[in-house]
């Protein structure tokens, strides 16, 4: 899966070293969580370093009229300054310079606000304020920056934000950069089952499947679900671009996974696609299963994936990944709930196929499935 | 403001991650750490001339009074 968490904290920490994220790429091997360590530290020392003329400016508004106040934001600070400068202001006094200043120059200083720091000023924001806001910051393509704001904006605000974005590929954007997954979680509870519909599609459209998993993984188990059966419900061509996403991004890890809270749904529905016969989307599965470790995973959906999908995976193990059919051999118990499953699945080979297979496994259960198969149906069309 | 020099006041757990690089990458990095700490001293050393000028004179001294301290 691309590192987008990365990536966006590189952004970040480039705004705040003011410098191009090139100058940055020589650390994009470092996970994000020390990226954001890194991106909150510096922060912090930006601001200690220089503490009483931040707080000298943030006092000034209680001393000079608004409107010079204001003047000295546009003009003399400018938008760097002024996002440093606003989470040291007592939030009334914020908001009433906040009515004085453009809506161009906020959004153009909620590039360089520390939302946590801002926190109260953001609590009692105008929501009609904060909606022109996000209307620019959409319009600049400011989808990290938004995404920021996402974690401490107030229910009321964060609904009415939500409304505003027309666009669901950009809902989906801005959602995998939140990092509190609870605001995910009321912003999908407000969502009608029509915009939820709409981001399904928007994630087949805009090929961000990958972007969509890592945040449903992220997210509440209960919104989990009900995306996930949304998806579930959608037409052929949403699912075979699903089916086609995890086989290019290996995001087979997050649908098993999310495949073992709704059984017999995902991988049923998915496997029944045409799209799940093809053999390089098959081999994208078996690999996934021995890199990831995900037999268990694996071997909890072979019943719900129904025999005949199930011995298209057997042939194309057999003919390309035979390690694939020694391990499941190996691990394959008496009383295990999926052996019917592979029995059955055995039977529907064809001869040579059953023959191949047969000589990849270790001996085992899976071994003498195959071999019983051949001796009580000669030859099967697959 | 005085002349004090770029470093920046690092806590112990961001100070763990620079350590933690190779090098070229952590010399590169507090590079860019000193510019943006020396931009910041100047944008903030301008922006403080600017703003006493367009404050009213009888309210300048106590403005002036706002900033005072090390940095």
């Amino acid at each position: 899966m691309r590192n987008l968490a990365t990536q966006a904290e590189l952004v970040k920490l480039a705004r705040i070293l003011q410098t191009d994220t090139g100058e940055l790429e020589h650390l994009d091997y470092l996970e994000a969580e020390r990226l954001r360590t890194l991106r909150e530290g510096i922060t912090e020392a930006l601001f200690e370093k220089f503490r009483p003329t931040f707080t000298g400016f943030a006092r000034l508004s209680s001393i000079v009229p608004l409107a010079i106040s204001a003047r000295i934001a546009e003009r003399v600070l400018g938008p760097i300054l002024a996002g440093r400068i606003a989470g040291e202001m007592a939030p009334d006094k914020a908001i009433d310079l906040a009515a004085r200043l453009s809506d161009s120059f906020l959004a153009d200083t909620c590039l360089h606000i520390d939302p946590v720091r801002a926190r109260p000023i953001i609590a009692g924001f105008p929501v009609d304020r904060a909606i022109a806001i996000t209307r620019l910051l959409l319009a600049r393509g400011e989808i990290i920056t938004m995404s920021r704001f996402v974690d401490v904006l107030p229910e009321h605000t964060l609904f009415a934000a939500t409304d505003a974005i027309e666009n669901e590929s950009d809902l989906l954007e801005i959602g995998f950069f939140v990092e509190d997954s609870k605001q995910l979680d009321r912003v999908i509870a407000h969502l009608d089952r029509d915009r939820r519909e709409a981001i399904v599609a928007a994630a087949a459209s805009e090929q961000l499947w990958p972007e969509v998993l890592a945040t449903l993984l992220r997210i509440g188990e209960h919104a989990r679900l009900a995306m996930a059966e949304l998806a579930m419900a959608q037409n052929a061509a949403i699912l075979d671009s699903l089916i086609r996403a995890a086989a290019q991004d290996d995001l087979w890890p997050a649908l098993l996974q999310i495949a073992d809270e709704m059984p017999s749904r995902l991988i049923g529905t998915l496997a029944s696609e045409p799209a799940f016969t093809d053999a390089a989307v098959i081999r994208s599965v078996i690999d996934s299963v021995i890199a990831n470790d995900l037999w268990a995973r694996f071997r909890n959906q072979t019943t719900a994936m129904g025999e005949e999908r199930l011995a298209r995976v057997l042939e194309v193990a057999a003919n390309e990944r035979k390690p694939f059919l020694w391990e499941l051999d190996r691990r394959l118990q008496a009383d295990d709930a999926d052996r019917d499953a592979l029995t059955n699945a055995s039977a529907r080979l064809s001869a040579e196929t059953r023959q191949r297979a047969h000589g990849a496994c270790a001996g085992g259960l899976l071994a003498e499935a195959l071999a019983d198969a051949g001796r009580s149906t000669p030859d099967s069309s697959t | 403001m005085n002349g004090d020099d770029d470093r920046l006041p690092l806590d112990s757990r961001t100070q763990a991650v620079i350590d933690g690089l190779p090098p070229d990458e952590r010399e590169h990095l507090q590079t860019l750490m000193k510019n943006a700490a020396r931009h910041q001293r100047t944008l903030l050393e301008t922006a403080l001339d600017e703003a006493v000028g367009m404050v009213p004179a009888p309210l300048r001294k106590r403005v002036q009074k706002l900033f005072l301290g090390p940095s």
